[in-house]
């Protein structure tokens, strides 16, 4: 047992405690409050003048499946031939040894969605998994299996026709080959359900989403391509996250509307293409203002992998409150991804993943003295 | 009949030397003994006090199906044509000519694993054959022993270049499973049926050659160098309950503790070799007696033609420079290997009712000059100093 006393407690589930205590029992958090007594064998941390939160959860990451450092032999993410391809799984191909991991535990980041990656020729692109950021054997290391599965919807997506003249190379095929598989697991579901019939790997894995126990999460920049997403998942009548949202702060009213969540970043790209020509460090601010379910990414792995807190940061110098700045990296991507029955607040019964902190680690000067994950510390400054 | 005395013998069964003498009849071993008096037409061998110890086997190789020194007319290695080659028999691609059998001849390697490579994802069956034939079928020892199966670079490469999957690990691991899926259903209609041909689904010759593996007769032989892909293959075996053997494990000393609990075998090599890829970029010696203290069951292979198969003993001899303790030496070169591709009722050790294939020494396999004295094959002499 560990005890952490005299800390400012941000839980993320209620009010910050201030002069707190922390109680971590093997894997898990066994109590957290304001007059808690150390029980006689618990080892103690004083962490008197400093700030705890819990660990940092990255919505999407690509952290171990294109790694660092590495050409093609590394990049794993996008397998680009197949248009339609739910099957795929992210969890075969993240590596934990890449060295990112341990830069991105050591920034606080305890929690990473990572998934298959956008590009050119993939509307449906795999499952994504929600992975503790340290160990070396990622069946270990899995805190879900599968969260969702990964779209993209807009010019992403596409193939240049006159370059390459596969599918998709139009948004209008993008959003028909969404439809063609629903409807096409749809059918393989009720035949599977009334007599046998030969295993299809593509629509197993869609089975989760139409039964609404799985969402997809839609890579959609533009205006046109997120109400393009919602307007198939509606009628199919799944569950959709959006991803990325280059123009959210445009449409935050219909986002809050429509309830659908947001995954928003990463805030310091460039204005490198058409698709977030528009993109503004203002999105979090103004979904928050609409009040729209939202999240802030790192994109850990392709970006720096200890942007995390630097992404909440840009959202909070662009208007975000500063506990919704941190909630974006911790409670809210947890209840979107529904994991926060394990992660993203400090609350007894949940996962001993926590940062203790020496000052606001949204701010230069914050020092990220320890990271737990559950209830090892995985990295000591 | 041979007899061999005064010989200082490793069985392979225990970790000790024991002064003493074979009795070889009918390409068999019949006795083995302190002292035996032998029959009056019995060829002596007289070892004079030198290491006796069970011919050597190549854990894995392309032997015969990859004859580097002819190039393309004798390179039988891998159909690029399908990832999901499974169908394909190395059997039917030995040339038992190709020098490097005569190589193994010399060193003391006795029986080796050949067929096809890496390039696919299901690649086809390796065989154990010994290294003295002409005609593949008469050299047989088991055919077949695994199903070669591929995890990382090599199908990434010769696949996802061409815009074909597998691009990524990931499709690597799906086409797999599904492959895995799809032969497993076919295997229950097709005993639904008791085999009968005209109310069978489709035959399909890939799915056919997979229903061993899926029975567990047939051991998946998984090529994986990277540390991820070593547990992606170790994955995928505990979800359809296969047996599996880990090829290369280039960073298998990194996991090690991953490999033991999941008690998968490790054909581990060629480890004398650039790393040429960056999959292998963790190669060292270290990983043999890593692995071994953790429990896990290692052979030695040369990858041979890719390394020579003379350098087997000289790989051996590295490991135990870096940790590798002797006699576990000797026997991830003989036993272990026997066991690892369920031969072990033939070749591996010196037991009464094996099979006479035996190295006499002249300079330990396990010093980098090792040489060979005698190499015996099936009770015949096939190579003497």
């Amino acid at each position: 047992m560990l005890f952490i006393k005299n800390a400012r407690i941000y839980t993320m589930a209620g009010k910050i405690i201030e002069n707190g205590s922390l109680l971590i029992e093997g894997s898990k958090i066994k109590e957290v409050g304001a007059d808690l007594k150390a029980p006689l064998q618990a080892e103690q941390i004083d962490a008197a003048g400093k700030n705890i939160y819990p660990g940092f959860i990255d919505a999407h990451s690509q952290l171990g499946i294109n790694e660092s450092g590495l050409g093609a032999e590394g990049r794993d993410g996008h397998e680009g031939v197949l248009p339609v391809a739910p099957h795929l799984r992210a969890f075969d191909a993240i590596n934990p040894l890449d060295r990112m991991f341990q830069v991105a535990n050591s920034s606080g980041l305890t929690t990473a969605i990572i998934g298959p990656t956008s590009g050119r020729g993939t509307v449906i692109a795999g499952s994504m998994s929600a992975i503790k950021t340290t160990g070396d054997c990622i069946d270990d290391m899995i805190l879900a299996e599968c969260v969702g599965i990964r779209c993209t919807m807009g010019p992403t997506a596409k193939h240049l026709a006159l370059v390459a003249p596969r599918i998709p190379s139009s948004r209008t095929t993008i959003a028909a080959l969404m439809r063609d598989t629903f409807l096409k697991t749809l059918q393989y579901k009720a035949v599977k359900e009334d007599r046998p019939q030969p295993y299809n790997m593509v629509y197993e894995a869609m089975i989760p989403v139409m039964e609404k126990k799985m969402p997809i999460v839609v890579h959609a920049n533009l205006k046109e391509d997120v109400f393009n997403a919602i307007r198939v998942a509606k009628e199919y009548d799944v569950r959709l996250i959006l991803l990325f949202v280059a123009e959210a702060h445009l449409i935050a009213k219909d986002l809050k509307k429509e309830q659908v969540p947001c995954l928003l970043g990463p805030l310091h790209a460039a204005h490198s293409n058409p698709e977030v020509r528009h993109h503004s460090k203002t999105a979090a601010a103004e979904l928050s203002k609409a009040g729209a379910s939202f999240a802030i990414i790192g994109n850990t792995g392709r970006s720096k992998s200890d942007a995390i807190t630097v992404q909440a940061a840009l959202a909070q110098a662009a208007g975000l409150a500063e506990i919704e700045a941190l909630k974006a990296i911790t409670i809210y991507p947890a209840q979107i991804y529904g994991i926060d029955k394990r992660v993203g607040s400090l609350e007894a019964g949940k996962d001993a993943d926590l940062v203790i902190c020496r000052g606001n680690p949204l701010t230069r000067d914050g020092v990220i003295e320890k990271v737990f994950v559950n209830g090892e510390i995985t990295y000591s400054n | 009949m041979l007899l061999i005395k005064n010989g200082k013998i490793f069985t392979a069964t225990e970790n000790c030397y024991q002064e003493g003498s074979i009795l070889i009849a009918d390409g068999q071993i019949v006795e083995i003994a302190a002292k035996i008096e032998g029959p009056s037409e019995a060829q002596i061998i007289d070892a004079g006090g030198r290491l006796v110890m069970p011919g050597m086997i190549d854990a894995h190789t392309h032997m015969g199906i990859m004859e580097l020194e002819i190039g393309y007319a004798g390179y039988d290695n891998n159909e690029m044509d399908d990832p999901i080659s499974p169908e394909l028999r190395g059997i039917d691609c030995i040339n038992p000519e190709t020098r490097s059998f005569a190589d193994a001849r010399k060193t003391g390697v006795t029986t080796v694993i050949t067929g096809p490579g890496s390039q696919n994802i299901l690649g086809g069956t390796h065989v154990a054959i010994k290294t003295l034939g002409y005609r593949v079928d008469d050299m047989v020892v088991k055919n077949p022993v695994a199903m070669k199966c591929a995890f990382g670079e090599n199908p990434k490469n010769s696949y996802g270049k061409k815009g074909r999957s597998p691009v990524t690990r990931m499709a690597q691991v799906a086409m797999l499973r599904e492959t895995l899926i799809k032969a497993r259903e076919y295997m229950e209609a097709k005993e639904a049926v008791d085999g009968d041909l005209s109310k069978m689904p489709p035959v399909d010759s890939k799915l056919e050659a997979l229903i061993p593996v899926i029975k567990g007769e047939l051991p998946l032989k998984a090529h994986a160098h990277r540390a991820d892909d070593i547990l992606n293959a170790i994955r995928v075996a505990k979800e359809f309950e296969v047996k599996l053997i880990l090829n290369h494990a280039t960073a298998g000393h990194l996991v090690a503790r991953h490999i033991a609990k999941a008690q998968v075998p490790c054909v581990l090599g060629p480890t004398f070799t650039t790393p040429g890829k960056y999959e292998m970029k963790d190669v060292t010696f270290k990983t043999h007696g890593i692995l071994n203290k953790a429990g896990v069951k290692i052979a030695i292979q040369t990858d041979a033609p890719i390394s020579p198969t003379m350098h087997l003993p000289l790989m051996a001899a590295m490991a135990v420079r870096e940790g590798l303790d002797h006699f576990e030496a000797l026997k991830a070169l003989t036993i272990n290997a026997a066991e690892i591709y369920g031969i072990a009722d033939r070749v591996g050790s010196l037991e009464v009712g094996k099979d006479a294939d035996i190295l006499i020494s002249e300079i330990s396999p396990l010093q980098y000059n090792a040489q060979a004295w005698k190499v015996i094959i099936n009770g015949q002499i096939v190579h003497s100093l």
